[in-house]
């Protein structure tokens, strides 16, 4: 891998964005606007595929980046999906504003999933301050980028901006006495599970994971769809697989401990999240208790992999690219059915199947992909973290996580029926948006139908 | 040739020409449907004979499985062939009465507009019957298997436009699925025992089975065998499914289809006895139910023939009579030597495959003869025939060598395989004498119901003088032929298959109880029919009641549709219900438990900051004390 390719593909989107703020390119058309983010992404895709041909070349003795044939495989979805969603937000009428945070949040994931693996090998084993230091430059560019996409004027929306900022503040300080705790040499024993404890929680927060996911649901029903959509899926993604490849080896260190805090972590997270996703009559607000059940889903898949040893966490990336993909896609559509910046409600889709069929089947597509309903990409995504699960011998929790799976699976066939009866409701006026959907509809069925695709574009 | 390919061809070539003819049918004439049905079946025909012809040195068997071609992989199941004696000679019959019957077909169904159906399910059917009968494993076996049930579904009801034929296909279908639902079972049982279901495999394996287990999986493969074979209590699907064409009664539902359920337990006790090497007492528990199962059935199908008018009807019954004797024979191993049992069984099952593809045949002359007079209903009752032996001698006399086949006249090939087992029956009759009881007397019955059937036919004097046209020759050829095969046969069968006994001087003991029961039926027939002395017989109360429980079959089917199905229906009925009851409830109750919940979560989400930081410590605090406190929980 040559990491000054590497390094220039992280810092390059950041970068890519300032030419933007530029009042003469500002106030260019989409078309230019697109193109003008179409060839950064055209000169990412290149830049990976040079960072893996061609010979070794390291920035500093100890390796800085690294990946895994799965990472990889997300990382060139990412890159896909990034676009896609940009062009979103620009079909949108997202200000330029919105894409600069855009890139600099696609910066600061890449630097994330680079940064993993080396973060973990040296947090654990050599205690080298700068693998430390590089994946919180990541995760502090994801914060600060994310509040420029999830700006709105809005009051609901400042409202969860500030709730945001501030679970974010905390977070960020848990990380770093997190980090702090694990370089100290005295007590290991007793050091090691409260650090543990400290770095999970950090991360956690900026997951969502319950306890600390009350700022979510308010996030992802005041921000702008389009930002959601594109913070999920970027933000979200790169931050459950640095998480997952964390645990993976922490597990190797305390796993009891570990075992006890991921534990609780899932539990907390799939009940709470897909109980309290089954009363609400907003779906911008049930999608966001969907992330949650989710990332407890993803735990209960990073205890199996983890018991399981299995370094390159493949089941994790798959569940979360899939279920990510879809629940932003949802997100598009629900935000581009709202009429005077007001979330719709579930009753404002009824008859949306007779209105907007195209509209219709999409919804109900990523919708049966998210409950897990073959031949979608999420039947497999779910049937491996159960599968896994089995060959650890946690069945109980295995009939835990299938239970909540159900749940899913009934506030999304709600959603159908809802859409598939009769009755006056809200319509997509802009057109444009359909082509970010069209591809991930594709994408999910092609995946579902052959998951082989995801190990193809690992590398192998 | 290549066994590979030989085998290959002679499976795939039926298959191909059905679906060209399915395709294509339309847009030629009958005329070229029909002679490449007939090239097809001869083409198969040669190929296993030439098969046969080569193949007489086998020791054993021979397993086939890498083929010529990938396309023969087939993505659900290894492709796979074995074949030893038992499978070369259920292939000869097979393509050999395949043939005779597409040939036969050309004139019985000249009149048919559905030609292009017709022929493509024939050979549909005979690709269905090899495939079943060359499988190396037992999940191919039960593929071939569905697709010959397939097929003979939709040949009984090939005239659907008629409500009691459409009625007879689907009884056939579920009565078999019954026991094809249970063999499934079997197969799965068996391979959740030994870890796989290859033949090959199997007879290394299957003796660790234990003992048990292994009846158990036997007894329900053996379910399998009694629905396809219509064997007691699933014999009832049989009768009725004589409502298809009289070539397809002949081909599927006399000569070969029925006999696959002979073949699987032929299969399984070659596979147990010989192969692997299996001690027959340890199954004891299975080969006497083959053995009760196979001579209750064969004794209650005799009685029943005795008193049917429908000519198919009797034939029908014939049918499940004669396979009763071949289950019998297959259940005698646990007295004699398990490969003289199966042996006898053998036999019979290639003899009975001759004489009764000859009388079927044979009764489809007589009836296409009279059905534009008499109509479909009535052309098959025995009460509106006589006199035929004057209007139609060589089909009466293609009868007559049928019949004394299936009564056992010597030198016919009935009387060889017949007298085999009445060998092995009387050996058993110091051990169990009313086993040699009951077959005598259904031998007698047998011998009674065909002769009965003869007479009234083809020499009483008939109450209706009909005009009719004799059959053409395309239809008559065909029975001079197999009607030659009912005398030669055994001689052929012997030198291609000089494994098996097919040719036996008989014992003393035997002949003489074989020549009395020709004796007795003879002269019982000429009293009750012939010169009807005894015709007021059944004037008496008792033989009328009994006459009455035969001519309605001990009122089985009866007793099936109006207590047995409606009661299960019922029962079935209320359990669903109950359970949709129960289910819903739950169901309720859950969501409703759930939606409280939801909305009780809800009201703790209030919107507030000061609670949102007091959960995320809370929660660190959790995570805190957890991760310290379950280190020493051990």
């Amino acid at each position: 891998m040559n990491e000054w390719i590497v390094l220039l593909e992280i810092i390059l989107p950041a970068f890519y964005g300032l030419p933007l703020l530029i009042k003469e390119i500002k106030e260019k058309n989409k078309e230019i606007m697109i193109l003008y983010v179409g060839i950064l992404f055209i000169s990412l895709a290149i830049l990976n595929i040079f960072a893996f041909s061609g010979e070794n070349k390291i920035l500093q003795n100890d390796i800085l980046f690294e990946i895994s044939p799965s990472l990889r495989a997300t990382l060139w979805i990412l890159l896909i999906f990034g676009f896609l969603f940009i062009y979103e937000i620009i079909a949108s009428n997202g200000s330029h504003t919105k894409v600069i945070s855009a890139l600099t949040l696609l910066s600061g994931s890449l630097m994330l999933i680079y940064t993993s693996i080396p973060f973990t090998n040296s947090l654990l084993i050599k205690k080298s301050l700068i693998h430390s230091i590089l994946p919180l430059i990541g995760l502090e560019t994801m914060t600060i980028s994310s509040i420029g996409l999830y700006f709105y004027e809005k009051e609901t929306s400042i409202e969860a901006l500030i709730k945001y900022i501030l679970t974010i503040l905390i977070s960020s300080s848990f990380i770093v006495m997190g980090i702090f705790l694990f370089f100290t040499e005295t007590n290991v024993e007793y050091i090691l599970p409260v650090a543990t404890a400290f770095l999970i929680t950090g991360i956690s927060m900026e997951i969502g994971l319950v306890p600390f996911h009350m700022w979510l649901p308010d996030v992802t029903v005041g921000a702008p769809s389009y930002s959601v959509a594109y913070s999920i899926l970027v933000g979200d993604t790169s931050l459950i697989l640095f998480l997952a490849i964390f645990s993976v080896n922490l597990y190797k260190i305390i796993h009891a401990s570990f075992i006890a805090i991921m534990v609780l972590l899932a539990l907390f997270s799939m009940s709470i999240g897909e109980i309290s996703a089954l009363s609400q009559k907003i779906p911008r607000r049930m999608l966001g208790y969907s992330i949650i059940s989710d990332a407890g889903y993803i735990i209960v898949g990073v205890i199996a992999e983890s018991i399981l040893q299995m370094t390159d966490p493949w089941m994790i990336s798959f569940f979360v690219v899939t279920s990510n993909i879809a629940i932003s896609s949802l997100y598009i559509i629900f935000g581009s059915l709202e009429q005077n910046n007001k979330p719709i409600n579930s009753n404002q889709l009824s008859g949306l199947f007779v209105r907007q069929p195209m509209t219709a089947i999409l919804l109900s597509i990523f919708f049966l992909s998210m409950a897990g309903i073959p031949p979608f990409a999420g039947f497999y995504a779910k049937l491996f973290i159960l599968s896994y699960l089995m060959e650890t011998f946690e069945y109980w929790l295995g009939y835990i996580a299938a239970f909540f799976f159900l749940v899913c699976v009934s506030y999304s066939l709600l959603i159908i029926f809802k859409v598939a009866s009769e009755g006056e409701g809200a319509n997509i006026k802009n057109k444009e948006i359909f082509l970010p959907l069209y591809f991930a509809c594709i994408f999910l069925i092609v995946l579902g139908l052959w998951p082989d695709l995801f190990y193809i574009l690992g590398g192998l | 040739m290549d066994i590979k390919i030989l085998l290959e061809s002679i499976l795939f070539l039926p298959f191909i020409a059905s679906s060209l003819i399915l395709i294509l049918g339309k847009y030629f004439k009958r005329k070229i449907c029909e002679i490449f049905s007939v090239i097809t079946g001869l083409l198969t025909f040669s190929l296993t004979t030439y098969l046969v012809t080569f193949q007489k040195s086998i020791k054993h068997y021979i397993v086939i499985r890498e083929f010529s071609n990938f396309f023969f992989q087939l993505p659900f199941a290894n492709l796979e062939f074995f074949i030893d004696w038992l499978t070369l000679v259920m292939l000869f019959i097979v393509s050999l009465i395949g043939l005779i019957i597409i040939i036969y077909s050309i004139g019985y169904m000249h009149e048919s507009k559905d030609y292009v159906r017709y022929y493509a399910l024939i050979l549909l059917f005979i690709f269905g019957m090899i495939g079943l009968v060359i499988s190396g494993n037992f999940f191919l076996l039960y593929m071939f298997w569905e697709i010959v049930g397939f097929c003979s579904f939709s040949l009984i009801g090939f005239w659907y436009m008629r409500p009691k034929a459409s009625r007879a296909g689907i009884k056939a279908f579920i009565t078999t699925r019954i026991g094809d639902t249970l063999m499934l079972a079997g197969i799965i049982l068996l391979y959740l025992n030994t870890g796989t279901l290859s033949l090959v495999e199997l007879s290394q394996r299957i003796t660790g089975i234990p003992t048990s287990s292994l009846n158990m999986i036997l007894l329900l493969l053996f379910a399998g065998s009694v629905g396809k074979s219509a064997q007691f209590p699933l014999h009832v699907w049989l009768p009725d499914a004589m409502e298809g064409p009289t070539t397809v009664s002949a081909l599927i539902h006399a000569a070969t289809m029925v006999k696959a359920g002979v073949y699987l337990v032929a299969r399984l006790e070659i596979l147990l006895f010989i192969y692997a090497g299996l001690q027959p007492s340890l199954i004891s528990m299975f080969s006497n139910t083959v053995l009760f199962i196979g001579i209750f059935t064969s004794f209650l199908a005799a009685s029943i023939a005795l008193t049917q008018y429908d000519v198919k009807g009797v034939l029908a019954y014939s049918t499940i009579s004669q396979l009763g004797y071949m289950f019998t024979t297959l259940g005698l191993v646990a007295f004699i030597t398990p490969s003289l049992a199966i042996d006898s069984c053998v036999t019979h099952l290639a003899n009975h495959a001759i004489f009764k593809a000859l009388l079927f045949l044979a009764a489809g002359c007589v009836i296409h003869s009279i059905e534009p007079i008499l109509g479909l209903e009535v052309s098959r009752d025995i009460r509106y025939m006589g006199g035929f032996a004057k209007k139609m001698p060589s089909v009466t006399i293609s009868f007559l060598f049928g019949a004394l086949a299936l009564a056992g006249f010597p030198p016919f090939n009935g009387f060889w395989s017949k007298d085999l087992i009445m060998e092995n029956i009387i050996k058993t009759f110091e051990k169990v004498p009313i086993l040699s009881i009951i077959f005598i007397l259904t031998s007698l019955l047998s011998v009674i119901y065909i002769l009965r059937v003869t007479y009234i036919i083809f020499f009483s004097k008939p109450e209706k003088s009909f005009k009719i046209k004799n059959p053409p020759k395309v239809m008559t050829l065909p029975l001079i032929f197999l009607s030659l095969l009912t005398i030669i046969s055994p001689f052929i069968f012997q030198t291609l298959f000089n494994e098996i006994t097919f040719i036996e001087i008989p014992s003393y003991y035997s002949l003489t109880v074989s020549t009395s029961i020709l004796c007795i039926a003879l002269l019982i027939v000429y009293l009750l029919y012939v010169k009807r002395p005894w015709q007021n017989i059944f004037s008496n109360r008792f033989l009328s009641s009994l006459w009455n429980i035969l001519f309605n079959a001990f009122f089985i089917d009866y007793f099936y549709e109006h207590y047995a199905l409606p009661a299960l229906k019922w029962s079935f009925t209320e359990v669903a219900y109950s359970l949709d009851l129960l289910i819903n409830r739950l169901i309720e109750n859950i969501s409703t438990l759930g939606f409280w919940l939801s909305k009780t979560l809800r009201k703790t989400h209030s919107g507030r900051i000061f609670t949102y930081i007091s959960m995320y410590i809370l929660g660190l605090l959790i995570l805190l004390i957890s991760s310290v406190i379950w280190r020493w929980i051990p």
